[in-house]
């Protein structure tokens, strides 16, 4: 007798861990639980989700010339794309600027060129636009309200890549911000570089 | 006893392990990709306090608070803290500055216990900062920012195009007691269109006052009848002291289109004594409308609007313009009887117009027919010089007055052809006109063209010399011939002599073969030097 009843407790035991609800149910129907609200994040990630290591924008090649012409790029790649989660409904702020905003510019070497100039619409001295971006959600309900408006940097303030308000919490991607860069005129050759923050700020 | 008790307790046991596994396996939690950060201290009593740091302090006092930074990922993260002031990004929100740039506010005030922290995986911290309001600090809101990166996530120094680096902050608000001045105005509304047909209206905002305002905005567009979209409202945005910055909302295209006006209003908390997301005591509202502009309508639309348009519309126009042609020519034009001969391409040329204009206004249609003594309209003042001097006009010969008169290209070959006979005219033994002669050839030599005796043929010279055709150019030979107007072909030119005799009347050589569009198929005379009449031809002709 004592053997069938260990046999049926060890039995019933073994229910209950396959069928955890139904013995939730049966058993002790006032646990609790806390479900930690998270943090946002902003990361660049590939086609698969996992983070770019060294995250970067190629911008198509131009010759050297005597006009100013303009360089092209994508922010917001298939392979390279803004992966932000907003697990709080809390207002997610994404910019992009240089890193020393006040004396970044492209460098090559000893050669280098702004990124920040107006001055005659971006072709003396260098200026960079970002165009308006895709936002895409990819979890979580409801709308969020948000802007990805771009636009042209000029002297220290940065570009907005996403606004977004704290209406609902959600994971999304950014794509698609078209880059193009004011190259001024008899731009000596070279690899040019700039080092850029892509800043996510809980506001 | 005790051992299957035991076994039993055992077994509950681990049920409700089973189950709490159960429970928490069930739920996937939203991991950060990266370091995150909160505010360690949030006030219970301002939900808004969980997600920035919102900090009132007098000139000279100071105040503590902390960020609790966590590292979600699976390996050891070395985290670098610090402080910077705020700034104003292109479009007007709000943003932090980089770690780079100089602090000359709120983050010069803030003082962290540790600027660099190493977090195991799954782990967090707690970060405390001093913030010391300098004794001069103007009343009013000073922003700043918390920041956190995780030393492998700055930026590279090398490499083409730009390197990309990643920080987190959180914005870090301190509120300076003294006169708080809260004012918003609309200061326009922009209204564009999407390159997909929708429309952008945008409200732009000023905040002319010293602390920020989280606004909420609305629209909706009214058209020029009333009707109403639906109106869209956003959560509230933060806009800076002194800031101007717009909410851009994106209206679906009406299918109709038509002419709308943008309303917008944004409302705030007005209440100087109420700081950053606590409660609403005083709420403001800015509006403004736009003026009317233009929605372009769905093409589908666009398609159906001309299609009544042009119903309601073009049919009075369309009948107000035959009905003022009808006048014009029943005022400009005459009548003209047709004589024999005449066919509407000669009717036509003598008054120079277009044949088919000829046609549609006397409601010919085809094979054209005219009938001797048929009425035509004809333009008023206009004719040429055949018609002054040939009025005996060049018809074919026929036995019956009434004898329909046709164009060669819609006319039977069938048909036996009548000899060509003079007419019974006064006028008939005028003398040719070189000008006006050409030869009309048929599209192809019927059968019936090769039945025609050869002596036929011989008669052309009399025949064209003693009437006056309407334009006939040298033949050459293997042409086949016939009158303008006739269903009869009379024959093929092969008699050498012939055209010999025909090139000697009209001192032409054999130049024409250039066909005419026309019904009649005719071959206009060449007007070279060569083809030009000699003196001797024109005595023969004149004959």
């Amino acid at each position: 007798m004592r053997k069938k009843i260990s046999l049926l407790a060890v039995f019933a035991a073994v229910v209950a861990v396959a069928t955890p609800s139904v013995s939730l149910a049966a058993t002790n129907p006032s646990f609790t639980q806390v479900i930690n609200a998270g943090t946002q994040s902003v990361d660049i990630v590939d086609g698969s989700g996992v983070s770019v290591a060294s995250p970067s924008v190629a911008f198509g090649a131009v010759n050297f010339d005597f006009a100013c012409q303009t360089a092209t790029g994508t922010l917001g790649t298939a392979t390279q794309k803004i992966a932000v989660k907003n697990p709080k409904k809390a207002g997610i702020k994404v910019d992009l600027n240089a890193v020393t905003p006040a004396t970044d510019k492209w460098t090559s070497g000893t050669d280098n060129y702004k990124y920040n100039d107006a001055t005659n619409t971006g072709c003396d001295f260098g200026q960079l636009t970002v165009g308006a971006g895709t936002f895409t959600k990819t979890a979580g309900g409801g709308t969020p309200t948000q802007t990805t408006p771009g636009g042209a940097f000029s002297s220290s303030s940065p570009v907005t890549l996403l606004n977004s308000t704290g209406t609902t919490a959600y994971n999304a991607e950014l794509t698609g911000y078209s880059l193009s860069q004011k190259v001024p005129a008899e731009q000596a050759p070279g690899s040019y570089s700039l080092p850029m923050n892509i800043t996510f700020t809980q506001q | 006893m005790k051992r299957w008790m035991f076994g039993a307790a055992a077994g509950f046991v681990l049920g409700i392990l089973g189950m709490a596994a159960g429970g928490i396996l069930g739920i996937v939690y939203a991991q950060s990709l990266s370091i995150g950060g909160n505010p360690a201290y949030p006030r219970p009593d301002n939900p808004r306090s969980a997600n920035i740091f919102i900090i009132e302090l007098k000139p000279g006092a100071q105040g503590k608070d902390g960020i609790r930074i966590s590292n979600p990922t699976t390996i050891t993260r070395t985290v670098n803290l610090g402080a910077v002031d705020s700034i104003a990004a292109v479009d007007g929100s709000f943003s932090c500055k980089q770690n780079k740039e100089a602090t000359k506010e709120v983050g010069k005030w803030i003082k962290l216990d540790k600027n660099q922290i190493t977090l195991a995986p799954g782990k967090e911290e707690v970060v405390d900062f001093t913030v010391t309001v300098p004794t001069g600090a103007s009343p009013g809101e000073h922003g700043g920012c918390i920041t956190f990166q995780d030393t492998k996530s700055y930026a590279k120094t090398s490499g083409a195009g730009i390197q990309l680096g990643f920080r987190g902050a959180v914005r870090l608000a301190v509120t300076v007691p003294g006169e708080i001045k809260k004012e918003l105005t609309i200061v326009r509304i922009t209204t564009s269109r999407n390159p997909d047909g929708s429309y952008m209206v945008s409200p732009v905002a000023k905040n002319s006052g010293n602390v920020s305002l989280d606004v909420q905005a609305r629209a909706q567009l009214r058209s020029i009848f009333g009707q109403k979209t639906r109106i869209l409202d956003d959560a509230k945005y933060p806009i800076m002291p002194g800031a101007t910055m717009g909410w851009p909302y994106r209206f679906e295209r009406p299918f109709w289109g038509g002419f709308y006006k943008a309303y917008t209003s944004l409302s705030y908390n007005a209440d100087p004594s109420s700081g950053i997301g606590e409660n609403v005591s005083n709420t403001q509202k800015a509006r403004k409308e736009s003026g009317y502009f233009l929605m372009v309508p769905a093409p589908l639309a666009i398609g159906i609007y001309a299609a009544v348009l042009l119903l309601v519309f073009g049919g009075p126009i369309y009948w107000l313009l035959r009905k003022r042609k009808k006048k014009s020519i029943k005022k400009k034009w005459q009548k003209y009887t047709v004589r024999q001969h005449d066919t509407i391409m000669s009717i036509a040329r003598m008054h120079t117009i277009k044949w088919k204009k000829l046609a549609k206004i006397n409601k010919l249609k085809p094979p054209y027919e005219l009938e001797i003594n048929q009425t035509l309209l004809v333009p008023a003042g206009v004719t040429t010089f055949q018609e002054q001097t040939a009025t005996p006009a060049m018809t074919k010969s026929s036995t019956s007055a009434n004898q329909a008169v046709t164009l060669g290209e819609k006319q039977s070959r069938k048909t036996p052809s009548p000899q060509p006979t003079r007419v019974n005219n006064t006028q008939a033994e005028q003398p040719i006109s070189r000008s006006n002669l050409s030869w009309e050839l048929p599209r192809s030599a019927p059968q019936t063209a090769h039945q025609q005796p050869a002596q036929q043929a011989t008669q052309f010279p009399e025949f064209y010399q003693s009437h006056q055709p309407t334009t006939y150019e040298v033949p050459s030979r293997g042409d086949s011939w016939t009158v303008p107007g006739s269903e009869q072909t009379h024959g093929i030119i092969d008699d050498p002599d012939l055209v010999s005799q025909l090139r000697s009347v009209w001192g032409e050589t054999e130049q024409n073969d250039v066909l005419e569009s026309s019904p009649a198929k005719k071959i206009k005379p060449k007007t070279s030097k060569k083809a030009k009449p000699t003196k001797k031809s024109r005595a023969k002709k004149d004959l």
